[in-house]
C-alpha cells in the first residue's frame, strides 16, 4: 500500500510538472505563432477580417488560404526591406568590430595594471550603463546638426554617427565583462610570452585573446544585438536612406508584408542565439537594453 | 610624484576607450544639461551657437504649467512600472521554480524562455500590436467568443491604451526574469535543501527560510534593474501605440521618453525637452546609486 501511495504521489507530481510546462510553452509561443500565421495570410484576409460584421471572415489563428505572397512582396518587389536589412548589417557589424577592438584594449589595461583611479573608472562605467538614452538624444542631434553645418559631413545619412553612438553605449558593459574574463586568465601567460620576446600588444592578441574567445563571443553578440534592436536613436538620427531595420520595419506598408519582415528579421537573431547559446546566457544576465 | 612607467602603459591601453567615452558620452551629457538652461526653439535652432541662456527658465516653465503633460507622463510611467514589474516578477519566479525541476527537455525550454528577450523589440511589439487590433485582432475575437465583452474593445486608442503595453511588456520581462531567477535557483547547492529536509522543514518553510534569503541579491538586482530600465521605457510605447509626432493627443499612455522626444522634435521646444530629460536623469541617477550600493554590499560588482 505504502509503495503505491508513493508511486501515486510521484505520478501526480509528474503530471503537474507537464501541465505547467505546457502552460509555459503556450505563454511564450502563442504570440510567435500568431505572427507566423499572420505572415502567411493574404493581405485581404488580414485587413478585412472583422470580429463584428458577420458577413466578413473572423480573425483566426490559422490562415484560411495560406500564401507566400507577403514574403515575395517583402523580398523581391522593390520593398525597402532589403535596404534596411543591409543598413542594419553594416551598422551592427561596424559597432561590433569597433567595440571589440576598444574594449579588448581597455579591459586588458584594467585587468593587468593596478593603476591609480582604476576603481573610479570602473564605477564610472557602471553608471554609464544605467544612464537613459533619452538624455543623449537631443545633444547628439545638435552635434550632428552642427557638424553637418560647419564641415559638411553628412553624419545623418552615413552610418558613422549611429555606429559611434552604439559603440559608446555598448562599451561599459563590454569592458566590465571582458575585464572579468581577463582576470580569470593567469598573469603568468603574458609574462611568459614577454620573456620569449613578445611585446605587450603581441602578447595580448596572440596569447590572451584566443584564450578569452568565449568572453569575446559574448560581447560580440551583445553589441550586435544592441545595435540591431535599438529604436530611439535610429528613429531620429537616420534618414530614409540610412534607416536600420528595427525602425524601417515600422514604415513598411501593409500588415502582411510587415509581419513577413518581422519573421525574416527575427530568424537570424534566433539562429545566432541558438548557435552561440552557451556564450550568451552569461552576457544576457548583465546586459542592458538601452 | 611622476607617473611611473606602469601607469603609462596602462593608460595607453585605456586611452581609446577613455577618449571615445569622454567625447561621445560625457561631453554630450553635459551639453544636454547645458541645453536645458538655454532658450532654444524652432526660431533660433539654426543659430544655435548664439542662442540665449534662460537660467532656470525652462525648469520653471515645466513646474508652473498647470496642465503639465510632463508630470502626467511621469504618473503614467509610475503606474506602468508599478503593475508591470511585480506581475512580471511573480510570473518569472513561478516559471523559474517549475523549470528548476529535473526533466529531459530542459535545454529546449531554456531556449524557449530566451526567445522574447532576444527577439528585436520592433518585432515583438509589432506582433502584439497585430494581436490587439480592434476589428481584425485575435484578442478581441477570443474575448468576444468567450462572451467576456460584447462589443470589440479599442485597445490601441483611448482609455485602455496602457493595457496592451503592460501585457506585452510583462510577456517580455518574464523572459529575462525567468532566466535570471532560474540561474540563481540552480546555484543554490543541493546540500542546503537536504540538510533542511533532515531537520524536518516542509516545502513552505524551505521556500521561506532557504530559497528567499539565498536569492535575495538576485531578486533585488532584478527588480532594481527592471525599474531603472522601465522608467525610461520607449520601444514598447513607440511601436505599440505609435508616435504621431505633432498631432499626437497626450493621454493616459504618454510616457516621459515619448513626450520628451515629441517636445524636442515635433514641437521644437528643444530647451524645455532638455530640461525634462535632465530631470529624468536625476531620478535615474538616484535609483542607480541605490542599485550600486546593493551591488557593492553583495559584492556582485567587478
Amino acid at each position: 500500500m505504502k509503495i503505491n501511495a508513493l508511486k501515486l504521489k510521484k505520478i501526480t507530481k509528474r503530471i503537474f510538472l507537464i501541465f505547467f510546462l505546457i502552460i509555459i510553452l503556450f505563454f511564450f509561443l502563442v504570440p510567435y505563432f500568431v505572427m507566423l500565421a499572420g505572415s502567411i495570410k493574404p493581405e485581404k484576409e488580414i485587413q478585412l477580417a472583422s470580429v463584428e460584421n458577420s458577413s466578413k471572415i473572423k480573425p483566426s489563428f490559422l490562415p484560411y488560404q495560406p500564401t507566400v505572397e507577403n514574403y515575395i512582396i517583402t523580398l523581391f518587389s522593390g520593398s525597402d526591406f532589403i535596404k534596411f536589412f543591409y543598413n542594419s548589417i553594416i551598422v551592427s557589424s561596424g559597432t561590433t568590430v569597433l567595440t571589440l577592438l576598444i574594449s579588448i584594449l581597455a579591459a586588458y589595461g584594467l585587468s593587468r595594471f593596478n593603476f591609480k583611479y582604476a576603481n573610479v573608472y570602473k564605477i564610472g562605467l557602471f553608471f554609464n550603463q544605467m544612464i537613459p538614452g533619452i538624455a543623449f538624444l537631443l545633444p547628439f542631434y545638435i552635434i550632428f546638426y552642427l557638424i553637418n553645418k560647419y564641415t559638411g559631413i553628412p553624419i545623418k545619412s552615413s552610418f558613422i554617427g549611429l555606429i559611434l553612438t552604439y559603440t559608446v553605449f555598448s562599451l561599459p558593459f563590454s569592458i566590465l565583462m571582458l575585464t572579468k574574463f581577463f582576470n580569470s586568465i593567469p598573469f603568468d601567460y603574458d609574462d611568459q610570452a614577454m620573456i620569449d620576446g613578445c611585446t605587450r600588444f603581441k602578447a595580448l592578441f596572440k596569447i590572451i585573446v584566443p584564450i578569452a574567445m568565449p568572453g569575446i563571443y559574448t560581447i560580440g553578440i551583445y553589441c550586435f544585438l544592441i545595435s540591431w534592436n535599438e529604436i530611439l536613436f535610429a528613429s531620429m538620427l537616420t534618414n530614409k536612406g540610412s534607416r536600420t531595420i528595427s525602425v524601417g520595419i515600422l514604415e513598411i506598408w501593409g500588415l502582411g508584408p510587415k509581419l513577413a519582415s518581422c519573421v525574416l528579421i527575427a530568424i537570424p537573431v534566433i539562429i545566432l542565439f541558438a548557435y552561440f547559446r552557451k556564450y550568451c546566457i552569461a552576457g544576457l544576465l548583465s546586459s542592458s537594453s538601452k | 610624484m611622476t607617473i611611473n612607467k606602469k601607469n603609462k602603459t596602462a593608460l595607453s591601453f585605456i586611452l581609446p576607450a577613455l577618449t571615445i567615452t569622454v567625447m561621445i558620452f560625457y561631453f554630450p551629457m553635459f551639453w544636454g544639461i547645458l541645453v536645458s538652461f538655454q532658450n532654444i526653439n524652432l526660431n533660433n535652432f539654426s543659430k544655435y551657437l548664439q542662442s540665449p541662456f534662460a537660467g532656470f527658465g525652462n525648469f520653471i516653465k515645466i513646474f508652473k504649467s498647470s496642465d503639465s503633460i510632463y508630470f502626467k507622463s511621469i504618473k503614467n510611467i509610475l503606474f506602468y512600472v508599478a503593475i508591470t514589474i511585480p506581475i512580471g516578477f511573480i510570473f518569472s519566479f513561478f516559471f523559474a521554480i517549475i523549470l528548476n525541476r529535473n526533466f529531459k527537455t530542459k535545454n529546449f525550454f531554456r531556449l524557449i524562455i530566451l526567445l522574447p528577450y532576444i527577439t528585436p523589440d520592433a518585432v515583438i511589439y509589432t506582433m502584439w500590436r497585430y494581436m490587439f487590433t480592434t476589428y481584425s485582432g485575435i484578442v478581441n475575437q477570443i474575448l468576444l467568443s468567450l462572451e467576456i465583452i460584447d462589443t470589440p474593445v479599442l485597445w490601441l486608442i483611448g482609455d485602455f491604451q496602457m493595457w496592451p503595453v503592460i501585457i506585452a511588456s510583462i510577456w517580455k520581462i518574464v523572459s529575462f526574469g525567468t532566466l535570471m531567477l532560474l540561474t540563481g535557483l540552480e546555484n543554490i547547492p543541493d546540500y542546503v535543501y537536504e540538510a533542511s529536509l533532515l531537520d524536518g522543514a516542509n516545502a513552505l518553510q524551505r521556500f521561506k527560510f532557504i530559497t528567499i534569503p539565498l536569492m535575495k541579491p538576485i531578486i533585488s538586482t532584478l527588480l532594481l534593474v527592471n525599474i531603472i530600465w522601465h522608467f525610461y521605457a520607449f520601444n514598447q510605447f513607440y511601436v505599440l501605440l505609435g508616435s504621431a509626432g505633432a498631432g499626437r493627443i497626450y493621454d493616459n499612455a504618454t510616457v516621459p521618453t515619448i513626450f520628451i522626444r515629441d517636445t524636442a522634435f515635433f514641437q521644437y521646444n528643444h530647451g524645455i525637452a532638455a530640461a525634462m530629460s535632465t530631470l529624468l536623469l536625476i531620478v535615474v541617477l538616484f535609483f542607480t546609486s541605490i542599485y550600486f550600493k546593493i551591488q557593492k554590499k553583495e559584492e556582485l560588482l567587478f
